[in-house]
């Protein structure tokens, strides 16, 4: 289970990838982040999070036409995978039991004083 | 569109580094970033973003992965590749591997023996670990000329103590002196070589564990520590510890110690080590500074400069100041570092013959040129074979090849066959090594394996003329354009090929000519020394050496016993022989010297039959003679020489030394070659005047010699009953005095022959690589009418003339270095032009019959089969 945990940032590019749906590269999925979460991402950190992602299993990539604007370079279209997705499930069923298990302990504290 | 492109150095940064999987799409993603940036923010900001997130990338999860390793392993398929093809080539080409093989197989072993031997040569006394602090104590004697040379490598007694004391930076000196000595061991007696040493041995030439063990044995003159070897000769394999042996006969000295037996590479060798007391002339060279029998080594303490002990030593001018008051000479002491003593020393009485580093310079040079030889064969054979490649090579390229693809692959191949050719060497010289350590009298060891740094070094060449001898032909044929390739005009547009081709068949030969006319010469030498007239005869003299008896009060009874014997027809007794007399003097009285004046002359003492056994002319005067008692006490007799340094015309009856001279002789040689005849006194032997120094000589007559020399060892018998027996031919020992010419002689000679042959095979190969070419172009020769010889001697001419040009190059080279070598000598052969001359017609006679039996063979096939080839 660890080994298929999920890093913040990994999810939010995970995320991201599943947002964009089939028009989701370098550039869109950088700009979607930059946009939502108001913070800078650089390529070098968001290709890394991509490469690993893809080694893992979560998401698939294929590489799509080049454009003039990229100097006829191709771009590198990703997809969130099936396994992608339950361990994006997994992700989020662990933080709602935490959130239920926090308000218990919140609860505990104040009675205690 | 230029303006609109991001920084290069950047881009081109990025592409090295990054993953080459990914790279192409996150190039385009920074295009695309970029190019929006540049509209909203300028191309400044837009430039320095982009530098920030290229260097942002710059981490591990992108850098490119073990690229390195992939790109040597694309290497080695493309090497894998190469040797493949190489051994094809090479095992379709098999004349012309076998060729190459043979050569650079011929010119590494030469290389390797040659390296062996200048390492061996160069190891000398290197073996202690404070070898840089050992120094040998030798003396000038300005104005005492012993063979053209005045220092001496002997010292006094009284040196050793007297360094000892006065210069503190010795830690350690010791006096010895290697000597034989007649031992006698089961009722047999033999020469025996052995160290006389004082205590302190040990401490100079330290060995370890048994140096307080040993300083105690030196300090007993009735001890002996023997050398494994030795104790095994004598005492086989019991015990040698506390047996006795007997010194001269009459000393009995017990064994307290074994050593190991000194290594082959120092410069004096022992049997065995015992005291300097033992040595028969220590008691009366106590305290006698001008007695030098002796040899003194010191230690200095680490990095002591010598020349502060030179500058000390002087204060031995108040010793050596009275001891030489009767001599015209004074020495002075200087120091010879020990580990340089072997090849650089070349002073009078070494303890034993030095190296020569004159030799070892010529040693390595002709490993050189023999190495050069085979690699420029290597060289010329694959260039003009490369022609005949040329298909491949445009192909190749035609089909992607890059120029250094092709280099390689020529490289690959010349490094596999010196590699091939190194294996074949090291077993050839595995095998030669016994046969050269017998010609050059050395004992070089094979020991390879146990020096994995030389055989690396050694290797290390071979790959080195590998990869050169390669990178000829592979520039050549790698320059080539395809498509001329392709259509076969490879040969044409190749002049210069042609040019250097050429000349390196000349340079290959010249070198050979060269070897060849030197080694002729070293032989017309040696044979002229051989057959010269030295003044005396040797044919059938025996001699016997007795150097430790004093045989003086049984010479007449000898000599009448030794004449009853059959066959002997003559006997006399000599200190000295004509072979190589040591024995000289200075002399201050004769008639009608002035003041001041001195002659130096060579001496030796005789007797009445000494003049008539040798058939020595006599020029005025007479004979000793028994009818004239004086004779034995104070007459002598000159050579011409001594008569011309005096000045004399004639010398009967003149005052000489103590005495008078009564005759002289004609010159006649009593030294090696090298050195001009001399002056020289003949005295009468007697019992004053060299007690223990003595030779029986005796003339016998021709068949039989075993017989007579049987009786003659029963007669010694009688005589001196524990000498061992040794005859020596007189004429075996002359040319013994030239041993070292005659095996210098003989491996230049063996060299030459194979600097020859590699220059032949070089030769032959590409002759047969040219006929190949031209295989057609004779067959249409010869069906238009050309005669076998027409067409032999269209293929000679051009490879002659080479040759020719060759000789002409080689002559005045060879002339000036023999011009050189025999300056060393007094008495020379002439060099002759006409010998020259011959050498260059050999050659060229050689050249073409190498060339011939490849033409003939070519000329006489049948045109058709040459015509339907390819």
């Amino acid at each position: 289970m660890s080994k298929n945990r999920l890093g913040e940032f990994e999810e939010i590019v995970m995320l991201t990838v599943g947002i964009l749906h089939g028009n989701a590269y370098g550039v869109t999925i950088k700009k979607e982040i930059e946009s939502r979460a108001d913070r800078k991402v650089s390529v070098g950190a968001l290709q890394t999070a991509l490469k690993r992602l893809e080694q893992k299993g979560y998401l698939k990539a294929y590489s799509g036409e080049g454009t003039q604007e990229r100097a006829g370079r191709p771009k590198r279209f990703y997809s969130v995978t099936a396994s992608g997705r339950t361990a994006l499930g997994n992700s989020r069923d662990l933080r709602n039991e935490l959130w239920a298990a926090m308000s218990k302990v919140i609860l505990d504290l104040k009675l205690g004083h | 569109m230029h303006r609109h492109d991001p920084p290069q150095f950047m881009l081109r940064f990025f592409k090295w580094f990054c993953d080459p999987e990914l790279h192409p799409f996150i190039e385009g993603d920074l295009f695309e970033l970029y190019r929006e940036r540049l509209e909203e923010l300028g191309k400044r900001r837009a430039d320095r973003r982009f530098i920030i997130d290229v260097l942002l990338l710059f981490r591990p999860g992108m850098i490119r992965r073990l690229q390195l390793l992939a790109d040597t392993l694309y290497h080695l398929t493309m090497i894998k590749n190469h040797f493949k093809i190489s051994l094809r080539s090479l095992s379709k080409q098999k004349f012309f591997t076998a060729v190459n093989v043979a050569g650079m197989t011929l010119g590494l072993t030469c290389f390797i023996l040659i390296a062996l031997y200048i390492r061996y040569e160069s190891s000398f006394d290197k073996h202690y670990p404070h070898a840089d602090q050992l120094y040998r104590i030798s003396q000038l004697q300005v104005g005492n000329d012993l063979r053209g040379k005045n220092r001496y490598a002997f010292s006094p007694l009284t040196l050793a103590p007297a360094v000892k004391e006065t210069c503190p930076e010795v830690l350690a000196a010791t006096t010895l002196e290697v000597h034989k000595a007649l031992f006698v061991h089961n009722e047999q007696g033999l020469y025996e070589e052995g160290l006389y040493a004082d205590e302190a041995f040990f401490e100079v030439f330290s060995s370890g564990d048994f140096d307080s063990q040993g300083k105690a044995i030196l300090q007993d003159p009735n001890a002996i520590i023997l050398t494994q070897s030795f104790a095994q000769k004598y005492f086989g394999d019991e015990s040698a510890m506390g047996k006795e042996l007997l010194l001269k006969g009459e000393q009995s000295l017990t064994v307290k110690g074994i050593v190991e037996d000194p290594p082959k590479n120092q410069h004096f060798q022992y049997d065995y080590i015992t005291s300097y007391q033992n040595l028969p002339w220590y008691s009366s060279d106590i305290g006698f500074w001008n007695h030098n029998n002796y040899r003194t080594y010191v230690r200095l303490k680490p990095g002591t400069d010598p020349s502060i002990i030179e500058t000390q030593m002087q204060q031995f001018d108040q010793y050596t100041e009275s001891a030489y008051r009767s001599f015209s000479f004074k020495p002075t002491y200087f120091l010879q570092s020990v580990p340089d003593i072997h090849l650089h020393s070349d002073i009078n009485f070494e303890i034993a013959a030095n190296g020569d580093i004159r030799y070892l310079y010529l040693a390595a040079s002709i490993a050189f040129i023999i190495l050069l030889l085979a690699s420029i064969n290597y060289m010329n054979l694959a260039a003009s074979r490369s022609s005949g490649q040329a298909l491949q090579v445009g192909i190749r390229k035609v089909l992607g090849a890059r120029r250094n693809q092709i280099i390689q692959q020529y490289l690959v191949e010349s490094v596999l066959i010196s590699l091939i050719s190194f294996a074949l060497a090291i077993t050839l010289a595995y095998l030669l090594i016994p046969v050269m350590n017998q010609i050059l009298n050395v004992e070089v060891p094979f020991d390879l394996k146990q020096n994995p740094l030389v055989l690396t070094g050694l290797l290390a060449v071979a790959m080195v003329i590998g990869l050169l001898s390669g990178l000829y032909p592979a520039i050549l044929s790698s320059a080539s354009k395809p498509i001329l390739a392709l259509k076969g005009k490879w040969f044409k547009i190749r002049r210069e090929g042609t040019l250097l081709r050429n000349s390196l068949v000349v340079g290959q030969f010249s070198a050979a000519i060269i070897l060849a006319i030197c080694s002729v010469v070293i032989y017309q030498q040696l044979n002229f020394i051989q057959s010269k007239k030295i003044g005396y005869s040797r044919d059938q003299v025996v001699y016997l050496s007795y150097n430790q008896t004093n045989i003086n009060p049984q010479t007449p009874a000898i000599r009448q016993e030794l004449l009853r014997t059959p066959g002997i027809k003559n006997v006399s007794f000599a200190n000295g022989l004509p072979l190589n007399l040591g024995c000289n003097t200075i002399i201050n009285a004769w008639e009608g010297r002035t003041e001041e004046e001195e002659l130096y002359i060579y001496c030796n003492y005789i007797d009445h039959n000494f003049l008539d056994l040798f058939e020595i002319e006599l020029v005025e005067g007479r004979n000793f003679s028994p009818a004239h008692p004086g004779d034995t006490t104070n007459h002598y007799l000159l050579n011409e020489a001594a008569l011309r340094q005096l000045g004399w015309t004639s010398a009967v009856g003149k005052r000489f030394r103590d005495g008078t001279v009564i005759g002289v002789v004609k010159d006649f040689h009593f030294q090696p070659f090298d050195l001009a005849i001399e002056p020289l006194f003949m005295g009468y032997r007697n019992a004053n005047r060299g007690r223990y120094i003595g030779h029986i000589t005796m003339k016998i007559e021709g068949g039989q010699e075993d017989k007579l020399l049987a009786d003659v060892k029963n007669t010694m018998k009688t005589f001196l009953p524990n000498q061992p027996f040794d005859p020596q031919f007189m004429d075996d020992s002359y040319h013994q005095l030239y041993s070292a010419e005659r095996r210098f002689g003989k491996a230049f000679g063996i060299f030459t022959l194979i600097a020859l042959f590699i220059a032949c095979m070089g030769l032959f190969g590409l002759v047969s690589h040219r006929l190949v070419q031209r295989t057609k172009e004779i067959g249409i020769r010869k069906v238009l009418g050309a005669t076998v010889a027409n067409i032999v001697g269209m293929v000679s001419k051009d490879f002659l003339q080479l040759v020719l040009l060759s000789t002409l190059i080689a002559i005045p080279v060879a002339w000036w270095s023999m011009q050189q070598w025999l300056q060393d000598f007094a008495y020379r052969t002439e060099l002759h032009l006409g010998i020259f001359l011959l050498i260059g017609v050999l050659a060229i006679g050689l050249a073409f019959l190498t060339v011939g039996v490849k033409a003939v063979q070519a000329a006489s096939a049948n045109p058709m089969d040459n015509l339907r080839s390819e």
